[in-house]
């Protein structure tokens, strides 16, 4: 069994037997970085088994949405859209939660909406960006 | 302070700075260097009206990714003697610090420091998610918090030597065989992967938020020989 083999089995056992500890915007947790590096490890398999596509539901949707990725990397994207297809309505809740509070309390709005084109309806995310402009306003 | 470099930061407004591989490389290598450019370039924002979300967004993206460590420690104590606009700029050091490096960054911050900044409500924010156990509003806990700290940095620096005696493939492959067992040891295993191979820090691939140590590991050169009954156990 390789490395690689042995890291992803535990990564996939660490998103299912644990959570993040995080329940507010703006927030992380030791156990939510860890998770996001395990998410953005197995991001391939998350949807196709379905243990972990539970898990990932409803323990770590929020880790990925508040999650800090510089420049809305690839692998946070791919993420973000499995969030969408898992649970919509979790995901674009947790956006707008994120977004809000980035622009009016963290470190601005545009850093939580990159990447988020992808997954938003086009109404959702007029609506996200007019939320945005309110409040950068 | 830094003069050569503020052509540098006037012409590129310092967006390129830490995405350009030779400069990154060149950077990665020289601590004083790091250090004049970023002074030069927090002078050079501190130098604008207000500290505005651009400023903030300049210094997460072009910025902090070419900071270590003790740069940011280093930063630190300048912003408190020099600049305007500091509880922002504070601010942010503390959650780039806090976000790069964990919870134990606030123990590496010289306590005069952190007396000054802990009613900043950013900062005052992470302090209480992360130290809230020790609740620094409360007079009677700060000898506990203060002593715990130095205890836990004291360990930390014997088991982060004890750690790095151990080659970085040997570490990594006793973590992934208690892996199997034990779910928790993902916590170690990121931290391990943090580094490069070499017990060299190095942070997220921009592109893809893969740890660098995830693109070493499996590498035949890379491969434990030996095996330790135990890895360090961490508080």
């Amino acid at each position: 069994m390789t490395q690689k083999t042995l890291a992803l089995a535990g990564a996939r056992i660490f998103l299912i037997e644990h959570e993040p500890h995080v329940a507010e915007p703006g927030k992380l947790t030791n156990y939510s970085l860890a998770g996001y590096t395990a998410a953005a490890l197995l991001v391939g398999q998350i949807e196709s088994a379905a243990e972990l596509a539970v898990a990932f539901r409803d323990k770590w949707i929020r880790t990925v949405v508040q999650h800090w990725s510089g420049n809305a990397s690839d692998t946070k994207r791919a993420l973000l859209r499995i969030c969408r297809r898992l649970d919509p309505a979790q995901t674009l809740g947790l956006l707008r939660e994120c977004i809000l509070y980035e622009a009016t309390t963290g470190q601005g709005a545009i850093l939580a909406t990159e990447g988020v084109e992808e997954i938003t309806d086009e109404e959702v995310l007029a609506m996200l960006w007019g939320m945005y402009y309110c409040a950068e306003s | 302070m830094g003069a050569e470099w503020l052509p540098v930061v006037a012409r590129t407004d310092g967006w390129s700075l830490s995405a350009t591989p030779e400069i990154a490389t060149v950077l990665a290598q020289s601590p004083r260097i790091r250090e004049n450019l970023t002074a030069t370039v927090i002078e050079h924002l501190s130098r604008r009206d207000t500290w505005q979300h651009s400023s903030a967004l300049f210094f997460w993206q072009g910025v902090f990714p070419i900071l270590q460590e003790d740069d940011l420690l280093w930063l630190m104590d300048m912003v408190i003697t020099v600049l305007r606009n500091e509880q922002a700029i504070a601010s942010s050091l503390f959650q780039t610090g806090f976000r790069w490096f964990g919870p134990e960054f606030f123990a590496s911050i010289p306590n005069p420091f952190l007396a000054a900044y802990k009613d900043v409500p950013k900062i005052h924010e992470l302090l209480d998610i992360h130290l809230e156990a020790w609740d620094l509003d409360k007079q009677w806990v700060r000898k506990i918090k203060a002593d715990h700290l130095r205890s836990t940095r004291l360990q930390r620096q014997i088991q982060s030597q004890e750690e790095k005696q151990i080659p970085w493939p040997t570490a990594v492959q006793m973590a992934l065989e208690r892996l199997s067992t034990d779910s928790q040891i993902w916590l170690f295993v990121c931290q391990y992967l943090a580094y490069d191979g070499d017990w060299k820090p190095s942070p997220l691939s921009a592109e893809n938020d893969m740890p660098v140590g995830w693109l070493i590991i499996g590498d035949p050169k890379n491969t434990c020989l030996g095996r330790c009954k135990n890895i360090p156990n961490r508080a």
